[in-house]
């Protein structure tokens, strides 16, 4: 009987190595990658990391659609840090409010300033042609 | 200062729109663009949308941008510079929703007529008795007059487009609005000023030739 007792309790600790798990359907932040097209920074090396935090939060590779996708568990400024084997990468920082949602985020350059890029082309291709007709006329 | 769609009543806009084209139509017929000028006139056209873009962010969670309306009417003349003005303004509203559409006319009227003309005489009235202090009240004005005249259209939508007491446009009236627009721009008017000194100065210096045969 106290053979059997000892079995018992010690066969208890074979639970630990079961790996239990749950689904989930939560918020997450997603980031998009790209060079301008569609999935061309698929299967790269990334870091996540928490406000005020050097030890990454969570690591992996992009997704097939060049997404990192990460759920933040506290507000404040996250890092995103993107890098591939050929140099490229970024570092995007994220600002989580205290609902957990987005509400700001680091944009590109192109992103920035690519009203004003293309409002300077149109200003300057108008301009263009209206020297093209003048010295028609002329 | 750029008034977006929904804010002014028909009213307002539709005699605005003809007032624009009017005025087009006469800086069609009163303009003479040198073809080696065009350069220029592009490169201050464009550097005045940049500037237009640019907001500037103001206590009290307004916002304002430069508009380098005072450079574009001092270096062209007030009819040249309301071309280019409207232009710009044209471009922002249709591609970048910087403005609205039906309200494109008040926001030509304001700061391309009114900024390059205001802006224009005050710097012919006063550049014999100083040119800088000219140049800097042109700049100031060009930035001023036209809020006051888009405080003045948003405040009177109360009085002209309202049922049973109740605004059908813009809620509130002149004295909010002249408030709300004449302190940020009074301030961004300064800065717009002394742009105004330092660039004219720079162009006078480096690029001769667009003042040789004014």
């Amino acid at each position: 009987m106290k053979r059997v007792l000892i079995l018992l309790i010690f066969s208890l600790s074979l639970f630990a190595h079961d790996l239990h798990h749950k689904v989930l359907n939560q918020e997450a932040v997603v980031v998009a990658f790209s060079f301008g097209g569609e999935g061309d920074f698929s299967y790269q090396s990334y870091e996540v990391y928490a406000p005020k935090s050097d030890i990454p939060f969570a690591v992996g590779r992009s997704d097939k659609l060049s997404r990192v996708v990460f759920i933040p568990d506290r507000k404040g400024e996250w890092r995103v840090k993107v890098m591939s084997e050929d140099g490229h990468g970024a570092e995007i920082k994220v600002v989580i409010d205290k609902e957990f949602g987005v509400k700001e985020y680091s944009q590109s350059f192109f992103e920035r300033f690519q009203k004003i890029f293309v409002g300077v082309a149109l200003i300057f291709g108008i301009f263009g042609l209206l020297t093209i007709i003048k010295r028609r006329k002329n | 200062m750029h008034i977006p769609d929904g804010f002014i009543s028909p009213l307002t806009y539709m005699p605005a729109y003809a007032a624009t084209v009017t005025l087009w139509y006469v800086t069609y017929t009163k303009t003479k663009l040198d073809s080696d000028k065009i350069s220029f006139l592009a490169a201050l056209s464009a550097l005045s949308f940049v500037f237009m873009m640019i907001a500037v962010p103001l206590p009290g969670g307004t916002s304002a941008h430069l508009s380098g309306v005072a450079l574009l009417s001092i270096v062209f003349g007030p009819w040249l510079g309301f071309a280019a003005i409207s232009m710009v303004l044209v471009i922002e509203a249709l591609f970048f929703g910087e403005g609205g559409v039906t309200t494109l006319g008040i926001n030509v009227l304001a700061i391309g007529f009114i900024g390059c003309f205001s802006s224009y005489y005050v710097y012919r009235f006063l550049k014999k008795i100083n040119e800088n202090i000219a140049l800097f009240l042109a700049g100031w004005f060009g930035m001023n007059m036209p809020a006051l005249f888009v405080a003045a259209v948003l405040g009177l939508q109360p009085l002209i487009a309202s049922a049973e007491g109740k605004p059908l446009f813009f809620p509130f009236d002149i004295e909010t609005t002249v408030a709300a627009l004449m302190i940020p721009h009074a301030l961004i008017g300064i800065v717009e000023g002394v742009v105004t000194v330092v660039l004219y100065r720079f162009l006078r210096k480096n690029f001769k030739v667009i003042f040789d045969e004014r």
